[in-house]
């Protein structure tokens, strides 16, 4: 069972979620406990179909669990009635998704003005800071065109600028790479991580890609609708570890003839600590984007790693 | 890339509670104008409908006030015409007008005498009518002059003709008659029976001067003083008109002239027969503009739940972010007020347009006829113009309902789930 303390964002207390399909009842969670550390970047991860878009539904208080309590900050989240917990997201949370969704009538800077708009900034107000959003990204010369023109790299850092603009203290992400190349969501990854570490936002990354993995300080493993918080070894066993680090290396050497990508050892040892994947088929891709983030990593002070987990 | 934290201290000093109606009406604004051929078309069939109403009760009501007005605007609406319907034992004279005037309300009695007679013009004579009428008999009476300044009446030698009568004594030039002497005769069988005095034993013959020419109807007519045949022995008037104060009186002293025996007729009975008539007309007319209105509600309905469905995802977002549900329904109904209000003011435009142009035609054919009178056939009142929007605001509110209902409980998560 997850304690509660004051380092603690959010406190996922026994939840339950039950669908009924006729007949039929599906037990999307079972007994879920979990928190989440504040200004952690916070991975959700698991197979699809394991429960985590429900998980997720219910921390941002658009699914009410069946039982069950999701604790944010001391606030009972389904203690509040349905139009206070959308002024809750409206206020402390932002939200990226695997498909940008938007107003298609508005502009993109109207679109990131948006959860502005919906607590209540006049359009002023909110244009002002919805450029500084938009500079973040790198987007400032799209402001007044139709989203919908924009390549789905650059709608993702839109929907980031959007994500951000309220200034929330948390920032949610579901499947945010999904339906990008590597390169542009490496990108979104790096703000992300940025969000993380230079403006201490809590990031909560849901996947079911490992890719990323490295880049967490928390993670919380879904399965069957039920959640484990791990220490990144991902149940591992001693010789499990020795293997993958030997099947890595290979890789490594592999990626050295790609010009620009030869690893530091630095990077090997941070990638050997997140990117374990259980499953051997996703190796190589596995590998290679997970050089690219440490990339990053590096350049942002890394992530609180934990080599000796690995050793 | 530029990773200056965001400035919260002016969020925080500008932070209202939820999304403001400016920026709504602003959404609204913008999402009819990104499928403006929809909101055109939209809109266009609600100007059509409101137009096709608007036009027809519009019409229906510039006849209907074409004709009340030519009753109203002159004075008789406020006269009880009264006459006796057995003139030999009710006998509507000089007291019975005494006992008139005494009632509430009566401002006045004006009295009339009306003869078969011959009027006769150098070699030629007619039949005609001839009338003893008081100035306010004349006054009440809606004659037109066409001739002369004035329909009255100054001595006993003198008289007003109609045109009538100079056509059938073959005088053209209405303008020739005037200040001519014309003689006047009514029979001995008529003075007898309206003196009742059986001695009398010669016709009633005058020769009196023409000061005037009006325009009063089909049958011969001459106008004389009532004091001219008074003082001649005829003491039962034809025709009394008694006014009264104003239209609402009518009924209460046409009651007790009836008590007294005698018939009443006002021009208050044929107003109401006329207004009856035409508020069925105006009911029929706006009920086939109204076909037209249905056509463009379910065109409306169609728009909006379109509407609803492209943007699915769209209010799942929204409410993902932050949106409530109420402020959903309010863009919806902020939408579907917009179509129905912009339907609305063209609409009533273009049916006051299409009036005036049609208006306009109807005089120039009148014009180029000789009726020089101006007229409209077209009215639009206040009333009508506000009930219009008034129903077109509810009508936008009724076919709003379902959408934005049904948008109002758009589960996000339906909305965004991923393909």
């Amino acid at each position: 069972m997850a304690e509660r303390s004051p380092e603690t964002l959010i406190s996922v207390e026994q939840v339950e979620k039950k669908f009924f399909l006729d007949t039929e009842t599906v037990d999307a969670l079972k007994n879920v406990n979990f928190t989440i550390p504040k200004q952690s970047f916070s991975i959700i991860y698991g197979p699809s179909g394991s429960g985590k878009s429900t998980l997720l539904n219910t921390i941002v208080g658009l699914e009410p669990p069946t039982s069950g309590h999701v604790v944010i900050e001391g606030q009972d989240l389904y203690a509040l009635n349905a139009d206070q917990r959308a002024n809750f997201r409206a206020r402390t949370l932002g939200m990226v998704y695997q498909t940008n969704y938007w107003v298609n009538s508005l502009t993109v800077l109207e679109n990131v003005c948006m959860p502005l708009f919906l607590s209540g900034y006049s359009k002023k107000q909110a244009a002002l800071i919805a450029m500084e959003s938009l500079e973040m990204v790198g987007m400032t010369k799209f402001a007044k065109k139709r989203p919908t023109l924009l390549s789905g790299g650059q709608q993702q850092r839109v929907s980031m600028a959007r994500a951000i603009v309220a200034n929330p203290d948390l920032i949610v992400a579901d499947e945010p790479t999904g339906n990008l190349d590597t390169k542009n969501g490496d990108m979104i990854m790096n703000l992300l991580s940025d969000l993380n570490h230079k403006l201490h936002k809590t990031i909560i990354l849901v996947t079911h890609n490992l890719e990323y993995l490295s880049l967490s300080t928390h993670r919380v493993q879904i399965k069957d609708g039920t959640a484990a918080e791990d220490d990144g070894s991902y149940g591992l066993t001693s010789e499990q570890k020795k293997e993958k680090i030997k099947r890595l290396q290979e890789t490594l050497l592999k990626q050295k003839n790609s010009p620009g990508k030869a690893p530091t050892i630095a990077e090997i040892t941070s990638l050997l600590s997140g990117a374990g994947s259980p499953a051997p088929n996703n190796q190589d891709k596995t590998t290679q984007a997970g050089i690219q983030v440490n990339k990053s990593q590096a350049s942002v002070d890394g992530v609180s790693q934990k080599p000796k987990d690995v050793a | 890339m530029n990773t200056a934290p965001i400035n919260t201290s002016a969020k925080k000093k500008y932070s209202a509670k939820y999304i403001r109606m400016r920026i709504l009406l602003s959404m609204a604004y913008k999402n009819l104008l990104f499928k403006r051929l929809r909101t055109f078309l939209t809109v266009l069939g609600v100007v059509i409908g409101i137009g096709a109403i608007v036009f027809l009760v519009s019409l229906g009501l510039g006849l209907q006030k074409v004709v009340t007005d030519e009753i109203v605007g002159s004075n008789s609406v406020k006269a009880i015409d009264v006459s006796s319907p057995k003139p030999k034992t009710i006998k509507l004279n000089q007291d019975a007008i005494n006992k008139f005037e005494k009632y509430p309300k009566v401002d006045s009695v004006a009295q009339t005498f009306s003869f078969a007679g011959k009027a006769v013009f150098q070699s030629s004579n007619t039949d005609t009518v001839i009338n003893g009428s008081d100035q306010n008999y004349l006054d009440l009476s809606s004659f037109k002059l066409v001739e002369g300044d004035k329909i009255a009446i100054p001595s006993d030698d003198q008289v007003i003709v109609n045109t009538s009568l100079l056509k059938t004594i073959g005088i053209s030039d209405n303008a020739k008659i005037m200040n001519q002497k014309i003689k006047l005769v009514i029979p001995k069988e008529k003075r007898q029976e309206a003196s009742g005095n059986a001695e009398v034993d010669e016709d009633f013959e005058r020769e009196v001067t023409v000061v005037g020419v009006i325009d009063s109807g089909s049958g011969a007519e001459v106008f004389t003083t009532d004091t001219l045949l008074l003082t001649s022995g005829f003491q039962d008037y034809n025709q009394v008109k008694v006014v009264v104060a104003s239209k609402e009186d009518v009924a209460a002293v046409r009651k007790q002239i009836e008590s007294q025996g005698f018939l009443t007729a006002s021009p208050v009975d044929t107003l109401d027969q006329i207004n009856q008539v035409f508020t069925i007309l105006n009911f029929l007319l706006a009920g086939f503009g109204g076909i037209g209105m249905v056509i463009a509600v379910l065109g409306m309905f169609n728009t909006l739940t379109i509407s609803l469905l492209e943007r699915t995802k769209e209010i799942g977002l929204l409410i993902s972010l932050g949106a409530r549900r109420k402020d959903v329904k309010r863009l919806f109904i902020i939408e579907a007020l917009a179509l129905s209000f912009m339907g609305a003011v063209f609409g009533i435009l273009t049916a006051w347009g299409l009036g005036k142009a049609i208006n306009l035609a109807l005089f120039n054919l009148a014009e180029s006829r000789g009726v020089n009178d101006t007229f409209s056939v077209f009215f639009i009142p206040m009333w009508l113009i506000v009930g219009i929007l008034a129903f077109t605001a509810i009508t936008g509110l009724i076919v709003v309902a379902y959408p934005a209902r049904r948008a109002s409980r758009i589960s996000p998560i339906d909305a965004l789930r991923h393909e």
